[in-house]
């Protein structure tokens, strides 16, 4: 079932169309909403909360129409924004309580659920520190729990590691991932960090230019499949090229003396026929892995539109 | 991840079932900026302090009323209270505090949008179920509420006072209806006030430069207006010239509140006791209706146009 449905949205700010007939199903689950900045990702996230009013198509959040009813998908949702947001004078529980209030919150829950968010997201030390005095990485963790703390059935997180050092990064994935994966939480992480995406996300979304690209699962858009072979070899050879051909291989790409072979037929003894065709060719075989592309490859070339 | 604290609940979980309550986010809002300024200390001072003329009048009063009693001076406490205009006292305390009335608003509200603003924390507030109207009635509401507190607390006092000693000198009967008329006065002040800053506020991503700007207008539009009453008071001034300097009087921050509880209160005010030397000559009438509705609602409007148009979660650029 998806969570997120946009048909045909359209949006622009001015003259520049920031989302161009844009339509996709996000799944449930965690996803990632992958783009190079300025690709609409951002856009997209605002036009679903109701903060932009789109020029045209429609977009339906866990079953809410988001035009007609923004406050409704506002309070099963939570939004963490990319840029640093916080009340003035106030600590963390108070902060992260009021943002509980205002989502229609009792006083008291919002209070015991504000502790139990901040202890989790890992601001338990911190809770009665002015939020103003925190530090980036903690910033990024209140916004997490400012957007956690009324239970939302769906997750919008806006660039959740920006500013982090590397282990303040491990840290923030690993909490989105236990939100998606053991909280029964829907995720959507906007990002233009592949790894994290890579990491954290069981499919994505890849948009570039206000239009979507690709989606698709993370092992289906890796390309991992049994047919496709990755060959290192002590040095690059046309003739190896040659004899795989006639054992039934087609060259994906190369780099250096690494190269993806991709079977062209049903056989399943992939390694044999490589060493088969190296022996013919008289290389030696260094290396050999199931070959799978990366994210970065599939990105870059849903960007390039080669796919 | 979670930390070994002893003393938290560990057992994190989604809570899908929580009861959220559907509207009122505005009270919520409201509730909360009131919960901050009532634990600034500053607030409270200037409140006391903003009630300086009621204090002197209820030790001048009590001071009378003491000689009443006695055998000597008691024409002078008779004339005393013949001459005072209760619903005035109101008039005067409110002149009388001003200074610091507005300095408590600019604490109460010069920060509420433009703090906001420059922490993005519009963006907390329109993540959740909270509208745009819901945001700007309640820190409406929130400042008016605290307004409405610090001008009514030393009001509120005198009041008593007055009901509970100087019945019979005229303290209710003067003016039956002198309590619904303060009320309703101070009401609309408040609102008045809380109107302006309200739209001042959201122009600026600094509270300090909202704060300023709000004092600087007042100030200055407080000079312009002093200057026309210093001219209309002088004796070589035309009749009709004078009417219009007395108009201009209102064409400020503090004259358009001072218009609308000389009109709430239908009094043209006193200088402390009525037709005392020159007073008379110092004060200015009350103004016509259609004047007050001018010099009030015009910047009312425009200052809540200006705060709908400027609050919004993402800055859009067209």
């Amino acid at each position: 079932m998806a969570v997120v449905t946009l048909e045909s949205l359209t949006v622009a700010y001015g003259r520049f169309v920031a989302l161009r007939d844009f339509s996709v199903a996000v799944p449930e689950g965690c996803v990632g909403l992958l783009g190079p900045n300025g690709a609409g990702k951002t856009t997209m996230l605002k036009t679903m909360l109701g903060f932009i009013k789109p020029a045209g198509g429609r977009g339906d959040v866990l079953g809410l129409e988001s035009g007609r009813d923004g406050n409704g998908i506002r309070q099963v949702v939570g939004y963490m924004p990319e840029q640093d947001c916080h009340i003035p004078g106030m600590n963390a529980v108070q902060f992260v309580a009021y943002a509980g209030e205002l989502a229609g919150m009792a006083r008291n829950h919002a209070l015991q659920r504000a502790h139990e968010v901040l202890e989790y997201t890992g601001l338990g030390e911190a809770r009665y520190r002015a939020v103003e005095t925190y530090s980036t990485g903690m910033k990024q963790r209140i916004k997490l729990a400012q957007a956690l703390v009324h239970g939302p059935k769906l997750l919008l997180l806006d660039e959740p590691t920006n500013g982090l050092d590397p282990r303040g990064r491990q840290e923030m994935l690993a909490l989105v991932r236990d939100i998606s994966a053991n909280k029964g939480v829907n995720v959507l992480v906007c990002s233009h960090l592949l790894p994290d995406i890579e990491r954290t996300c069981d499919s994505v979304v890849v948009i570039s230019q206000g239009q979507m690209k690709l989606q698709g699962g993370i092992q289906e858009l890796r390309g991992l499949s049994s047919k496709a072979i990755d060959v290192e070899l002590r040095e690059s050879s046309g003739h190896f090229l040659q004899a795989a051909a006639a054992k039934g291989f087609e060259l994906v790409s190369a780099k250096g003396n690494w190269y993806r072979l991709h079977a062209t037929d049903e056989g399943d003894d992939l390694s044999q026929r490589v060493f088969a065709a190296a022996a013919e060719s008289g290389v030696q075989v260094r290396g050999l892995k199931p070959g799978a592309r990366s994210l970065e490859e599939a990105f870059m070339e849903a960007i390039d539109g080669n796919r | 991840m979670a930390t070994g604290s002893p003393i938290a609940d560990l057992s994190y979980r989604n809570i899908s079932e929580i009861p959220l309550r559907k509207g009122k986010t505005w009270w919520v809002i409201a509730k909360n900026h009131i919960q901050r300024i009532l634990k600034v200390r500053s607030f409270w001072i200037m409140t006391i302090l903003s009630g300086g003329h009621y204090l002197i009048m209820m030790i001048a009063t009590y001071f009378m009323e003491s000689l009443l009693g006695g055998t000597q001076n008691t024409q002078m406490a008779e004339g005393f209270f013949k001459q005072i205009v209760w619903k005035d006292q109101f008039l005067s305390g409110y002149q009388f505090g001003h200074f610091l009335l507005m300095a408590i608003l600019l604490l109460v509200g010069a920060g509420s949008i433009a703090n906001d603003n420059s922490s993005k924390a519009l963006l907390v507030y329109f993540s959740k179920p909270c509208s745009k109207w819901d945001y700007l009635i309640g820190k409406f509401v929130g400042i008016f509420l605290l307004i409405l507190l610090a001008i009514m607390i030393p009001a509120l006092f005198f009041m008593f006072y007055g009901a509970m000693n100087f019945r019979d000198h005229g303290f209710l009967t003067d003016d039956p209806w002198m309590i619904p008329r303060v009320i309703s006065g101070f009401v609309l002040v408040a609102a008045y006030q809380s109107s302006i800053i309200l739209g001042v506020s959201s122009l600026f991503n600094q509270g300090r430069i909202a704060g300023a700007t709000y004092a600087g207008v007042y100030v200055l539009t407080g000079i312009f207006s002093g200057m026309a009453k210093m001219i209309a008071q002088s004796n070589d001034v035309a009749a009709g010239v004078q009417k219009l300097l007395d108009r201009i009087h209102y064409f400020s921050l503090y004259g358009g509140a001072e218009g609308i509880l000389k009109t709430v209160l239908h009094t043209d005010g006193s200088v402390f006791i009525r037709d005392r030397g020159n007073s008379a000559e110092s004060i200015v009438p009350r103004p016509e209706l259609w004047l007050v509705l001018l010099v009030t609602v015009i910047p009312v409007v425009v200052c809540w146009f200006i705060a709908y148009k400027k609050v919004r979660a993402v800055e859009v650029v067209s």
